[in-house]
């Protein structure tokens, strides 16, 4: 059975959220089963945000992830926060643009991605959330590239084609990235 | 019709504009204010109302006047909204007036918290306003029943003249999952003619009222209303039994924690020399399932049971009045918002096998 189990935690504002629908609605578009539980509370504005995305093979029980297989952190405090979450051998993605710190442990994959300087690169910091997403395809294929590609284009396209061309670039610039700095 | 994703809250919401809500009258509250702002969207496009009250108070009110005419009516709120809400739930029961009432459950007692919760079971099951009344309560665990028991609980009030409320948590209100709108075939329309729509004195007065000072005529009023609650307690009984076939213990739990329950069951599943562990899952809470209960606890392979809730031990009452001392009935609970984890629960079925005692 695959079950992907992803922790995704940043800022207010980095497209947490938006990026935790996006992989539930490439798991919904590969007919697997998924689940998205955000954090909710005072601490939405300015603040934390974080979410919790399951997209597996089998209906989902807990919404709440156990043994993350992938950890997505934006910024400092989560890292230190959910670094502790991942199971052996799961994917931490690190954005350095904000993160000066190193992962603690060796018994997980980390990825130290540059997503702020390689969003602008694509085109606009507002896509270091799919840059942090093509870092994580490349490190852990959890669902397919061309689902995920369609996925985008029906969410940005809708919007302007100039913008799903800068998403699509930050997934490309994040692949590349993971893949030669793994 | 395709799945939509959409949060739990959000799915309430659709449900009850399919099933032919006409009014929502409600008063913000977190962790349930996606169930007003779904209707302050969509209910002016289709020509029905979406009021904000002053008050959860006016709310409810609000909902005993628009139910009293036989309009399909929802109020939403959170434990300490609910709790205001108490006196008109208790009118609207004691006028046998139908109505769907949502309470997405928060740590309480006091204004509490915002994070889940399930410490308002006995407030749900147990009365919660004041008289002789029940509320039918039904308890989803996914959105899919967020929304199929929304328009059941619609259907489930008016065919018996009761209000019905849904009882979830934070959880489920807040989560996203994808939701299929087509799976729920609606009842045949209840008989409405008691419905105050107005009269040309061609038909006798309808009176909708629960002041009753002849103490002979409330009794037989009240009377009347336990009958109907006997026979709801027979039709529309709901539970799920999952993996209880050769259990040695049986887990209680309903909503959320229910699903974690199941992750330990699938984990314990592929242990070896695991206990062998099922869920009695109640989906409504009233009437409650005790027959389920009973007829697990007679079966020779069940040790004892574990009741496990978002709260400091209430539906633990129910289970072991179901199951009336046949075996021991033990409790884990987590509360003010903290939900039980998946190794908690594990680790107390672990603990009971060994002999632990509590």
């Amino acid at each position: 059975m695959r079950e992907e189990r992803i922790i995704l935690a940043g800022f207010g504002g980095q497209g947490v959220l938006s990026l935790g629908k996006i992989l539930c609605f490439a798991g919904m578009a590969e007919n697997r089963n998924v689940s998205w539980l955000p954090s909710y509370g005072p601490e939405m504005r300015g603040g934390t945000a974080n979410c919790q995305v399951i997209i597996s093979d089998e209906p989902v029980a807990a919404p709440l992830v156990s043994q993350a297989t992938a950890v997505l952190a934006f910024n400092e405090p989560s890292l230190v926060k959910f670094e502790a979450e991942a199971m052996e051998g799961a994917a931490i993605l690190v954005n350095t643009s904000l993160i000066s710190r190193k992962v603690s442990r060796s018994d997980v994959r980390a990825y130290y991605v540059p997503a702020g300087e390689l969003a602008q690169e694509a085109g606009s910091i507002k896509a270091t959330n799919i840059v942090m997403l093509g870092a994580y395809m490349a490190a852990s294929n959890p669902v397919d590239r061309d689902i995920m590609l369609g996925v985008m284009k029906d969410m940005f396209a809708s919007k302007s084609a100039k913008l799903f061309e800068v998403n699509k670039k930050a997934l490309e610039l994040g692949e590349q990235f993971a893949r030669e700095n793994a | 019709m395709a799945k939509i994703l959409m949060k739990g809250n959000e799915a309430i919401a659709e449900a009850a504009i399919q099933a032919g809500c006409q009014a929502f009258f409600g008063y913000p509250i977190t962790p349930q204010n996606e169930i007003p702002a779904y209707f302050a969207k969509k209910m002016p496009k289709i020509g029905r109302t979406f009021l904000q009250a002053e008050s959860e108070v006016a709310a409810i009110n609000m909902i005993y006047g628009a139910a009293a005419t036989g309009t399909r009516v929802m109020t939403s709120s959170s434990s300490p909204g609910v709790s205001l809400k108490q006196e008109g739930i208790s009118y609207i029961a004691g006028s046998r007036l139908p109505c769907v009432i949502v309470n997405i459950m928060r740590g309480g007692p006091g204004l509490g918290g915002i994070q889940p919760s399930q410490s308002d079971y006995f407030q749900a099951t147990k009365g919660g306003g004041h008289g002789d009344y029940h509320l039918v309560v039904f308890a989803p665990a996914t959105l899919q029943e967020m929304a199929d028991l929304t328009k059941l609980a619609f259907d489930v009030a008016e065919e018996y003249r009761v209000p019905a409320m849904i009882l979830g948590d934070g959880i489920l209100g807040q989560m996203m999952e994808p939701v299929e709108f087509s799976d729920y075939t609606p009842r045949p329309k209840a008989d409405m003619s008691w419905a105050a729509t107005g009269n040309d004195g061609s038909k006798p007065r309808s009176v909708i009222n629960s002041l009753y000072m002849e103490p002979s005529e409330l009794e037989s009023m009240t009377r009347d209303l336990f009958a109907t609650y006997g026979i709801i307690a027979e039709r529309e009984t709901l539970v799920e039994e999952y993996h209880c076939e050769g259990a040695e213990i049986i887990v209680a739990a309903y909503g959320t924690v229910a699903r974690v329950v199941k992750s330990v069951i699938a984990q314990l599943d592929k242990e070896e020399g695991a206990p062998k562990v099922g869920l009695i899952r109640p989906i409504t809470l009233w009437p409650f399932p005790a027959e389920t209960f009973a007829k697990a606890a007679a079966q020779d392979s069940v040790q004892s049971f574990l009741t496990v809730e978002m709260s400091m031990g209430q539906m633990v009452e129910d289970v072991q009045l179901a199951v009336n001392g046949a075996k021991p009935v033990r409790f884990f609970g987590r509360t003010g918002g903290m939900v039980p984890t998946a190794k908690e629960i594990k680790d107390e079925i672990l603990s009971i096998c060994k002999g632990g005692a509590r």
